[in-house]
């Protein structure tokens, strides 16, 4: 019997979850798209991807050639190729770990770099690390994209014609050039000599900085870093009970915050052991940020107005000199501070001011007034030890330029041609030097302006050490010789320096030998400790500091962005009317991973954009400009703006019109203009716009062979977002004041992920105050209709009291027929003996940084598809992060039109979604040729080489976790390239699959996928082609990889224990090992002793539409708020949907304090 | 108007559609066949690059298996000596012989053999060595008495019908791991090891019992 499953009618009251405005307003369009397998087009190929005469030329071509040759036929030679040389530690098929770091801002990330046979293929966090709990961040996951990336830079290049035209030089020739470039500069002590680096806290580099300043005292040492460059503190936020984040994302994905959130997590998982307590999360800013998300309260203020919120919070709390700053006056929030306060000094000593490092110096100083108030100091503040101040920023430098002292300028790494505040000219300034020379990953803005540019090497490619965030010295090894022959800063600096040429880390050696205090010639002691230290990745000793200047604990004084002095940023505060800009760092960092194609196409946290940057605005702010709330929120969808793509322009509007963004035009108070697609983002603050920096990149085609080229010089990064340095001055780092915004009848398509794979609102994400979780603690239960499906099969399907419509008239709800809900067929009871695979997923701990997702996409071959493919639907990603909203229903009348008013301070829940394994799962009974079958573990596997590609399975999912290759990925290119083909001429080719065409051996020389991408692929997953279905298989490569290892240590001629069972939690699957917040727990339910069984026994663990009856593996934990219930609005905080909202009348709430009571005063003033 | 068909012709039709239905299914089993890896695979033997004779190093001298498949105990592949191994021995003996010159040459530049691969294993299927070798599955069971090859062939289809038959019924074709007798071979390497006469089925409950043996069955085993 077929089963018709009518859920009963969305409560009309209390909460309503969302994840998109078109869902908010349950426009026709997001009817239709739901109901869609796929998203509109995802499903067919139109005229756009090659013309239908094209295709018939290109088929044509390719079986003439297939004829000719007839290898088809007949079985290839394949070949074995051993070593001649056995090589040490080396068996081919098994993995090598080494640890190594990454080189990060705010000190280097420890790392553990899976190797085979010789190619890194993964990176992991290092757990003997203090600090990080083994986890690892997005870019962490990433880099080892950025290692093969076949865009890097190749060869040395020497200006023919500077900023045009460039030869390939050699390296011989280079180095001749520069001993005699260190000769002269000996002979003048360095006069006209500069150096212009990233601050790195590489003790190596800075002794060889001292030793250059010995060598040459008129040497110029500049460094700048876009963002944030000498965070002087760190925070343990695993000790503080009270949080309050000014204007921080500390939660966000960027660099730096695996470590907070690890500490952040931490402190909610304390609900799970003790069932009492937990971090209270308070946040103030403009743009609503995962840490927004996460807190417990929330107030939306510009950032602008921070300085005078901190003042204010200094002077409740009589936090010394409230530095002479006007305390923030406004009534509305008052109460909201003053309650705040009082619950931060109640916690003294077990709480945390933290702000954001685009906040002014002013306020850094404030926080550690308040800090040191609180007696935070040295419990959750501590100061981090960075080597020295920095001498010289790119002002200085600049300065100098102008005025002629500089002759030699070594511009090592960065890229300030793209990223030096706009005021700056920077690539203008660089071109007035005589000879620069340039260190970088790829030929880039900056190698525009230089005179030679020089291939830098990968830190996996490298020898190499530094400090981390608190000071533990780690070691940075190479995993592979130079792919492109590059060299690192530290060799260039070397050869500068006089040094003899190391062979190996000699460099590194003599630095860990001076800081630890353990002699080079001491021989054995040496060894053992260099060794441990190479092996461990970190040196667990104490280290002695040698390093001229002495270290500065620069406790406070976390100077921003290394731009200039603190009293030139001006804090101007907001007038009405008036918007501030707000500059964040999103995905691909400050641009330096923006030819990073799993960065670019992770999807925002929050608007989950991928592919570009947009502007954020509010709903009210979108309103006033006229512009449409919900999408299609352009009024003019046939002017789409044709400098994108001349090939997609006509493409995007046809295949759907929603995905055509409204421009518009914003000018800074000095004149910088610039225009922007604009994204609708509920709860942002009205006069905060947001944009993120680091995308727009124009990479120069400098070489002949990279104008002939059919590809751009940075293939993934280029036509990616729009570069927003433009706006930024050395005034401006974080935030521009008295911006205007104007509408222009322009649009642009972005790709969007949100409604791809929407699931209707059915408590799906649950979640619950504090307190109601101790009154209740069967809260998790009771939400959507799990209880109500029980009852209904006991009551015969009808709800009392439910309605719902029926041939447009309101019905009692009693559609639904109690049928026969089978047992599952794979519960871990019904094979006790074997290990059955869970895992839970705590919401509570979850913040949403994505991390699973490129861990997932770095572990399983999982291709990016590029921005049509996305717009399209198509993307790839095993596990997405679902972000809902929650804020009231509006009234009904209002249903079909979204209420900027409700959208103006909604609640956010992040859900990370994959494959949820059902013991009953819908997908495996409609595939025609089992491709998608249990295994006795409870595994749903896919058997990709059976998949016909029905595409039934995805048809099937509750959950919407299925991926199909619409084309093969992994060997195509992601942007459109015009080939010549024999006989056919030019063709302009996109998505097509070139097959016997391309590549090596045939007649294009173009081939889709670069080479080198393909070393990145762990051979332990298949690698997909077009056709086939895809989605979660919980890591089976892990499991089968524990268990065979199992095996083999068992029963090993027969001396083995002959216990073949799996040691209790002895491995991870990706998404948990990087997760930082370890809220994703993964294990064998028929083990007591493991994580999983203790998180399934959780009185918080319930799974998502288990009422279906499909039963799933993968379970979530409820999410859980902590409010302060003397913080105004605190009642709606965490309320689930089942529960009635409280009664508003009698009670009226400052305006601006929480979504539920803004929009009743405002709405009747709105024009939507 | 007379019949422009004879009335023989009636039956004419029957009897070609029979016997083009016979056609038909015998160029259908043809093809079936020609398509099986028990025909295209069974019996495959390349020309190596040097004439190495595994009855020789095997048969005749006695060399365990692993001493050039070295790591097939710990893993999932079993590797192919490298040139050292061969240099081991042919340093001293045979030292000239010009059979062996791609063996030394590769030894002088560093360039490997590039030797001809038999057992192809599709690229979607993970077999693993280890997991077989020390859990009672025999070389000999996969890759037959490779010791009395001249020049190895292919000697089993390696489908995965062919797998399934071991991994359904395991005691067929498992055996103990420890040698029979102290100093002698083990069975999983001595590839003449044979089971006493009507034992195998014995021995093979036993070491399933015994070692828990239960072969995955379904498709995750072996594809990921």
């Amino acid at each position: 019997m077929k089963r018709i499953f009518n859920h009963p009618p969305a409560p009309t009251t209390g909460k309503k979850y969302w994840r998109s405005l078109e869902e908010y307003a349950a426009t026709p369009e997001f009817r239709a798209k739901l109901e869609r397998e796929f998203p509109q087009g995802a499903a067919e190929l139109d005229g756009n991807e090659v013309t239908r005469r094209g295709f018939m030329q290109f088929m044509g071509a390719s079986l003439a050639l297939a004829g000719l040759s007839l290898t088809g036929c007949r079985r290839p030679e394949l070949h074995i190729v051993p070593y001649s040389k056995g090589v040490e530690w080396q068996i081919p098929g098994n993995a090598l770990h080494y640890a190594t770091s990454m080189p990060r801002r705010g000190g280097a990330f420890p790392l553990i770099a899976t190797s085979y046979n010789g190619r890194p293929t993964k990176l992991e966090g290092n757990p003997n690390v203090p600090g990080y709990n083994g986890s690892t961040d997005i870019f962490g996951q990433a880099a080892v994209l950025d290692l093969y990336d076949p865009d890097r830079s190749k060869s040395v290049l020497k200006a023919l014609e500077r900023g045009k035209d460039y030869e390939e030089g050699t390296w011989d020739d280079f180095w001749e050039e520069f001993a005699i470039l260190r000769r002269d500069y000996l002979k003048n002590g360095g006069d006209g000599l500069a150096i212009l680096a990233e601050p790195s806290t590489s003790p190596t580099r800075e002794r060889l900085r001292v030793e250059l300043k010995k060598q040459f005292p008129k040497l110029q040492w500049a460094e700048y870093e876009p963002w944030g460059a000498s965070q002087a503190l760190y925070h343990d936020l695993e000790k503080a009970d009270v949080i309050l984040s000014l204007d921080a994302d500390f939660l966000g994905a960027s660099e730096g915050n695996a470590q907070t959130i690890a500490g952040f997590a931490a402190g909610r998982r304390r609900l799970g052991k003790t069932q009492e307590t937990m971090a209270r999360l308070y946040c103030v800013e403009g743009r609503f940020s995962l840490t927004g998300g996460m807190a417990d309260h929330r107030l939306r203020l510009p950032s602008s107005s921070i300085l005078g919120v901190t003042t204010l919070i200094a002077q409740k709390l009589g936090a010394g000199s409230s530095g002479g700053f006007a305390a923030f006056s406004d009534p509305a929030i008052d109460t909201w501070v003053t309650e705040m306060v009082k619950d931060l000094s109640n916690a003294k000593g077990r709480s945390l001011v933290i702000c954001g490092s685009q906040q002014p110096p002013q306020v850094h100083a404030l926080v550690a007034q308040i800090n040191e108030t609180l007696g935070n100091k040295g419990v959750t503040v501590f100061p981090q030890f960075v080597p020295r101040l920095i001498e010289a920023g790119l002002s200085e430098l600049s300065e100098q330029i102008s005025q002629g002292t500089v002759k030699t300028l070594l511009v090592l790494g960065g890229n300030p041609a793209f990223n030096a505040p706009a005021d700056l000219g920077f690539d203008g300034v660089l071109t007035q030097v005589e000879q620069v020379i340039r260190l970088g990953l790829h030929v880039d803005e900056t190698s525009a302006t230089c005179t030679t540019h020089i291939p830098a090497a990968h830190f996996l490619e490298s020898w190499g050490d530094a400090l981390d965030y608190r000071s533990t010295y780690l070691s940075q090894q190479p995993l592979i010789l130079p792919l492109y022959d590059g060299i690192s800063e530290i060799e260039l600096l070397a050869a500068l320096a006089g040094w003899p040429k190391a062979k190996g880390a000699e460099y590194i050696q003599e630095t860990f030998a001076s800081l630890t205090g353990i002699a080079a010639s001491s021989g054995k002691p040496f060894d053992d400790a260099w060794h441990k230290f190479v092996h461990d990745g970190y040196y667990a000793g104490q280290l002695s500091f040698p390093i001229e200047g002495g270290l500065n604990g620069m406790m406070g004084m976390g100077s921003t962005m290394g731009l200039q002095k603190a009293a030139d940023q001006q804090v101007k505060p907001l007038q009405p009317g008036e918007y501030e800009l707000n500059f964040i760092l999103a995905s691909v960092d400050d641009g330096r991973y923006a030819n990073n194609g799993w960065l670019q196409e992770l999807p925002d946290p929050i608007t989950k954009l991928t592919w570009d940057n947009a502007l954020y605005v509010s709903p009210r702010t979108a309103s006033t400009l006229g512009i449409n709330i919900v999408p299609p929120n352009n009024n003019s969808a046939d002017t789409l703006d044709t400098d994108f793509n001349p090939r997609t322009t006509d493409a995007f509007a046809a295949v759907d019109p929603m995905s055509a963004y409204p421009m518009v035009e914003i000018t800074t108070p000095d004149g910088r203009k610039m225009e922007l697609p604009i994204i609708v983002a509920p709860g942002q603050h009205d006069q905060t716009l947001t944009l993120a920096l680091g995308y727009g990149r124009t990479a120069p085609a400098l070489t002949k062979a990279a104008r002939e080229s059919v590809t751009p010089s940075l293939r993934v990064a280029d036509k990616a977002g729009f570069n927003a340095y433009q706006l930024r001055t050395t005034t401006t780092p974080g935030f521009v004041t008295g911006v205007t915004i104007k509408k222009l009848d322009k649009t642009y398509p972005l790709a969007v992920t949100q409604e791809h794979n929407s699931m209707e609102g059915r408590g799906i994400v649950r979640e619950a105050s504090l307190d109601k979780n101790h009154s209740d603690p069967t809260w998790v239960q009771e939400i959507g209709i799990d209880k109500d499906v029980l009852q209904l099969n006991a009551t015969g399907g009808v709800v009392k009291g439910l309605q719902h419509v029926e041939d447009g008239k309101m019905v009692d709800y009693q559609k639904y027929q109690p049928v026969y809900t089978p047992p599952p067929l794979y519960s871990p009871t019904n094979q006790p003996d074997r290990p059955a695979w869970g895992m839970v997923i705590d919401l509570n701990s979850c913040v949403g940084c994505g991390a699973c997702m490129v861990a997932c996409q770095a572990e399983n071959n999982i291709p990016i598809v590029g921005k049509y493919q996305v717009l399209r639907g198509r993307e790839m990603h095993w596990i997405r992060n679902d972000r809902y909203f929650a804020s009231d229903n509006p009234p009904q009348e209002l249903n079909t039109k979204a209420d900027p008013a409700y959208l103006d301070d909604p609640q956010m829940l992040i859900q990370p979604m994959a494959c949820q394994q059902c013991e009953n799962a819908p997908c495996e009974p409609v595939c025609p040729v089992n491709a998608t079958v249990h295994n006795e573990e409870g595994l749903n596997v896919m058997a990709y080489n059976r998949c016909i590609g029905t595409r039934y399975c995805a048809n099937n999912c509750p959950y919407k976790t299925r991926r199909f290759n619409f084309f093969n990925y992994n060997d195509r290119p992601i942007q459109t390239v015009d080939i010549t083909m024999p006989l056919i001429g030019k063709q302009s080719v996109g998505e097509l699959y070139l097959g016997p065409l391309a590549g090596k051996n045939g007649p294009l020389t173009y081939k889709g996928s670069p080479d080198s991408i393909a070393l990145q692929k762990n051979p332990n997953v298949t690698v997909r082609i077009r056709g086939v279905m895809e989605k979660c298989t919980y890591c089976v490569q892990r499991i089968e990889e524990a268990k065979i290892g199992q095996l083999r240590r068992s029963n090993n001629n027969d001396e083995g224990s002959g216990d073949i069972s799996i040691p209790t939690d002895s491995f991870k699957v990706a998404c948990q090992q990087v997760c930082p917040a370890e809220a994703i727990i993964f294990g064998n339910m028929n083990d007591e002793n493991s994580k999983v069984t203790a998180a399934k026994k959780d009185e918080r663990n319930y799974g998502v539409l288990a009422y279906l009856g499909t039963a799933p593996r993968t379970t979530y934990l409820g999410r859980v708020r902590n409010p302060n219930l003397a913080m105004p609005g605190a009642q709606y905080i965490g309320n689930t949907s089942i529960f009635e909202a409280p009664e508003k009348k009698g009670e009226e709430k400052p305006a601006g304090t929480d979504h539920a009571s803004a929009h009743k005063l405002n709405r009747e003033k709105l024009t939507v | 108007m007379a019949n422009i068909f004879p009335k023989a012709t009636n039956v004419i039709v029957i009897k070609a559609s029979f016997v083009l239905s016979i056609v038909g299914l015998l160029a259908v089993i043809a093809v079936w066949y020609y398509f099986t890896p028990k025909y295209s695979r069974v019996g495959y033997q390349p020309v190596q690059p040097v004439a190495f004779q595994h009855d020789i190093h095997v048969g005749q001298l006695g060399l365990d298996c692993r001493y050039c498949h070295s790591y097939v105990e710990v893993s999932g592949h079993s590797n192919f000596p490298a040139t050292q191994t061969c240099m081991n021995c042919h340093r001293q003996i045979q030292a000239n012989n010009p059979k062996l010159k791609p063996i030394r040459d590769s030894w002088a530049t560093g360039q490997p053999v590039a030797w001809v691969k038999i057992h192809n294993v599709p690229d979607y299927a993970y077999f693993n060595h280890s997991a077989h070798v020390n859990r009672g599955v025999s070389c000999v069971s996969c890759h037959g008495k490779v010791n009395e090859m001249t020049v190895v062939w292919q000697h089993e289809s390696q489908s995965m019908g062919w797998c399934l038959q071991c991994h359904r019924n395991p005691e067929n074709y498992v055996r103990p791991i420890a040698a029979d007798k102290p100093g002698e071979q083990s069975p999983i390497y001595n590839l003449d090891w044979t089971a006493p006469p009507g034992k195998q089925g014995e021995i093979g409950r036993k070491l399933v019992h015994d070692w828990k043996i239960n072969p995955p069955k379904d498709c995750a085993g072996c594809h990921r």
